[in-house]
C-alpha cells in the first residue's frame, strides 16, 4: 500500500538581460540549482553549417565543475529536442541561433542529471524570449523524484519536486525513479507534452501521475516566467517615464 | 543547343533519388496505401528481425553480436582491478563507438554513451558486491566497449548488445600475482592480484527477464504509432519518439523517454507503446535464451 506525500517545491526565480555582448540572457534559480543561458541570433553562420530552409541551431552546455564530458552532450541533445520544435527556425534560413548554457550550480547529486536538465530548459527558454527569437509557444520544465521511506506498516512512496541538492543527498539510497518533464503551454495553460525522461523503476500509473503533477508545477513555473519578463520589460522601458 | 528533356521522363527518376530529395513525401506515399506499409515493407507495428550471437570474441569476460534489421552492434566486456576506495558510483562503464571512424566521436554517440551509462546505473543490472575481491579491499570494475558496425545505428541495438554480453559474462577469479610485470606495475598497499586464466564465476544479473530497449515513432499529422524506426526516411519523417526500457512480465518500467517534436503524444500512445514493448522484450528474451542454450563456449 502506498501513500503519496508531495513536498511543495522550492520557488524559482529568474532575471533577464544582464549579459551585454549577446542578444538575450537569462538566469534561472530553483532549489540549489543556478543556470545561466545566453542566446545570440539570428547571426552569421559558417558555410559548412548553413541550412537552406531553416536556421541552424547550436547549443553548447558548460558544466559547473570539471571539463565538458558526455554528460554535457546528453544535456545538449535533450535541450535541443525540446527547444528546436518551439523556435520558428524556418523564419530565418541560412542563419545561426547560438545558445550557450552555463551551469553555475547543477543542483544534482553525483549520479543524476535531472535538475540540471529541467533548469537548463527553463533558462534557455527565458533567454530565447529575451533575445526576441520568434517562438511558437511557451515551454516550462520540472524534475520529479520518487523515493521510498520504510514505515512500520507499509512502505511509503514520497514525491519531491525540484528538490535541493541537500534533499537529494539525504534520500539518495531510497530513490526509486527520477522524472524530467517539459510541457508546451499556450496562454498559460498546458497544451502538450514536449519531453519526458523517466529513469529508475516505476509503473505506468506512476508516470501518468507524474505528468499530472508536472502539469500543475509547469503552470506555476510559467507564471514565474511571466512575472520575470514583465519586470524585465518594465525595467527596459523606464526611459519612457523620464 | 541540346534538346530539353521531356518533362515526364525527368520526373520518373529512381525511387532512391525520390527518397533522398523528398523523404517525407516518399514516406507518405507508402503509408497512404491500404493497409499502410513502410518503405522497409514492415507494417506499422512490426519490429525488425533480430539475431543475437554470444561469446564470439576471445579475450573478453563476455561478448555479443546483435543485429536488428540493418543495424549491427558488437559488445565486448572486459574488466580491471582497482582499490575499492577509488571506485565511483558505477561498477560498469560503457563506451559506444563506430568502427572505422577516426577523429573525435560524434555528439550523437557521446549522448548515447551517457544514456547507456545512466540507464545501466539506474536499472541496477547487477549487484556490484559480487565484484569485490575476497580478503582485500579491491574490486573488479567492468568496462563494456560497444562497436557499431553499420552506417545506421540506434540506441536499442547497442543496449541489446550490452545486455546479451552481460548475460554470458563470467568474472575471472583473482589470484595472487607472481609475474614480474604485474608486481612491478602496482604501487598500492593491497595484496597484488591478477586475473586467473582458468577459473571464472558467472556474473549474476538482477533480472531473469532482461530490460530490453524498444523504440517507437509517433507521426505528427495522423498520430500513427510506428514500431522500431530505422533508416533516414523514417527518422526524418517521424519527429515524435518514444523509447522504452522494460522487461517482459512484471509491471515495472526502467526507462521511458518521450520527445514529442511537433507530434501530440497522448496517454493512449504511451500505453500502447508500453504494451508492445513488453511483447518485444519477451521475444528478445527467447531469442537470447535459445542462443545461450545452443552455444557452449565462454569468453576465455
Amino acid at each position: 500500500m502506498t501513500v503519496l506525500d508531495i513536498t511543495r517545491p522550492s520557488p524559482a526565480s529568474a532575471i533577464t538581460s544582464f549579459l551585454y555582448r549577446v542578444d538575450g540572457s537569462a538566469s534561472w534559480k530553483v532549489g540549489t540549482a543556478h543556470i545561466i543561458a545566453s542566446v545570440s541570433g539570428p547571426i552569421e553562420v559558417n558555410k559548412r553549417d548553413e541550412l537552406p530552409d531553416v536556421a541552424t541551431l547550436e547549443i553548447v552546455v558548460r558544466p559547473d565543475v570539471g571539463v565538458t564530458s558526455t554528460r554535457e552532450q546528453f544535456l545538449q541533445d535533450r535541450i535541443r529536442r525540446v527547444v528546436a520544435p518551439v523556435i520558428a527556425l524556418e523564419l530565418h534560413p541560412r542563419t545561426l541561433i547560438q545558445i550557450v548554457v552555463q551551469i553555475v550550480q547543477s543542483g544534482d547529486n553525483k549520479i543524476l542529471n535531472t535538475i540540471s536538465l529541467s533548469a537548463s530548459i527553463n533558462a534557455t527558454y527565458m533567454a530565447l524570449l529575451d533575445a526576441g527569437v520568434p517562438l511558437r509557444s511557451t515551454v516550462s520544465a520540472t524534475s520529479i523524484i520518487y523515493y521510498t521511506t520504510a514505515t512500520s506498516d507499509a512502505s511509503k512512496t514520497n514525491v519531491l519536486v525540484d528538490p535541493t541538492r541537500a534533499q537529494l543527498e539525504q534520500i539518495e539510497k531510497d530513490i526509486t525513479s527520477v522524472h524530467t518533464i517539459a510541457y508546451e503551454l499556450k496562454g498559460g495553460k498546458i497544451e502538450r507534452l514536449l519531453l519526458s525522461e523517466s529513469v529508475g523503476s516505476f509503473t505506468e500509473d506512476q508516470v501518468f501521475e507524474c505528468y499530472d503533477t508536472a502539469a500543475n508545477i509547469c503552470e506555476e513555473t510559467n507564471r514565474t516566467m511571466r512575472e520575470a519578463i514583465t519586470k524585465g520589460v518594465q525595467q527596459k522601458s523606464r526611459w519612457r517615464e523620464a | 543547343m541540346p534538346e530539353p528533356q521531356p518533362f515526364a521522363e525527368a520526373l520518373s527518376s529512381s525511387p532512391q533519388l525520390f527518397a533522398r530529395l523528398l523523404p517525407t513525401v516518399y514516406f507518405d506515399k507508402y503509408l497512404s496505401l491500404d493497409p499502410p506499409i513502410r518503405p522497409s515493407l514492415r507494417s506499422p507495428t512490426q519490429f525488425r528481425p533480430c539475431s543475437i550471437n554470444t561469446s564470439a570474441l576471445p579475450n573478453t569476460f563476455g561478448s555479443s553480436v546483435v543485429r536488428m534489421g540493418e543495424c549491427i552492434a558488437v559488445c565486448g566486456i572486459t574488466g580491471y582491478i582497482i582499490d575499492s576506495t577509488e571506485a565511483g558510483p558505477s561498477a560498469l562503464y560503457t563506451n559506444v563507438d563506430i568502427v572505422g571512424r577516426t577523429g573525435p566521436p560524434q555528439s550523437e554517440l557521446m549522448s548515447m554513451s551517457e544514456w547507456m551509462y545512466e540507464t545501466a546505473l539506474a536499472t541496477k543490472l547487477f549487484d556490484p558486491v559480487q565484484l569485490r575481491i575476497e580478503d582485500t579491499a579491491q574490486t573488479v570494475v567492468l568496462q563494456a566497449q560497444i562497436q557499431l558496425l553499420s552506417q545506421m545505428y540506434s540506441g536499442d541495438v547497442a543496449w541489446a548488445a550490452l545486455l546479451a554480453a552481460l548475460a554470458v559474462t563470467r568474472i575471472p577469479k583473482a589470484i595472487p600475482a607472481d609475474d614480474e610485470e604485474t608486481l612491478t606495475a602496482y604501487f598500492g598497499t593491497e595484496p597484488v592480484v591478477r586475473f586467473s586464466k582458468t577459473e571464472t564465476t558467472k556474473l549474476e544479473l538482477n533480472y531473469e527477464k532482461l530490460p530490453w530497449c524498444v523504440n517507437f515513432g509517433v507521426m505528427d499529422d495522423t498520430g500513427l504509432v510506428l514500431a522500431d524506426l530505422e533508416g533516414r526516411v523514417e527518422e526524418v519523417s517521424v519527429e515524435g519518439r518514444i523509447t522504452i526500457v522494460t522487461s517482459a512480465g512484471n509491471s515495472s518500467i526502467q526507462n521511458l523517454s518521450i520527445f514529442a517534436g511537433k507530434s501530440i503524444i497522448s496517454k493512449e500512445h504511451i500505453r500502447q507503446c508500453i504494451s508492445f514493448a513488453k511483447h518485444r522484450a519477451a521475444e528478445l528474451d527467447s531469442i537470447l535464451n535459445s542462443q545461450i542454450y545452443q552455444s557452449n563456449g565462454n569468453g576465455l
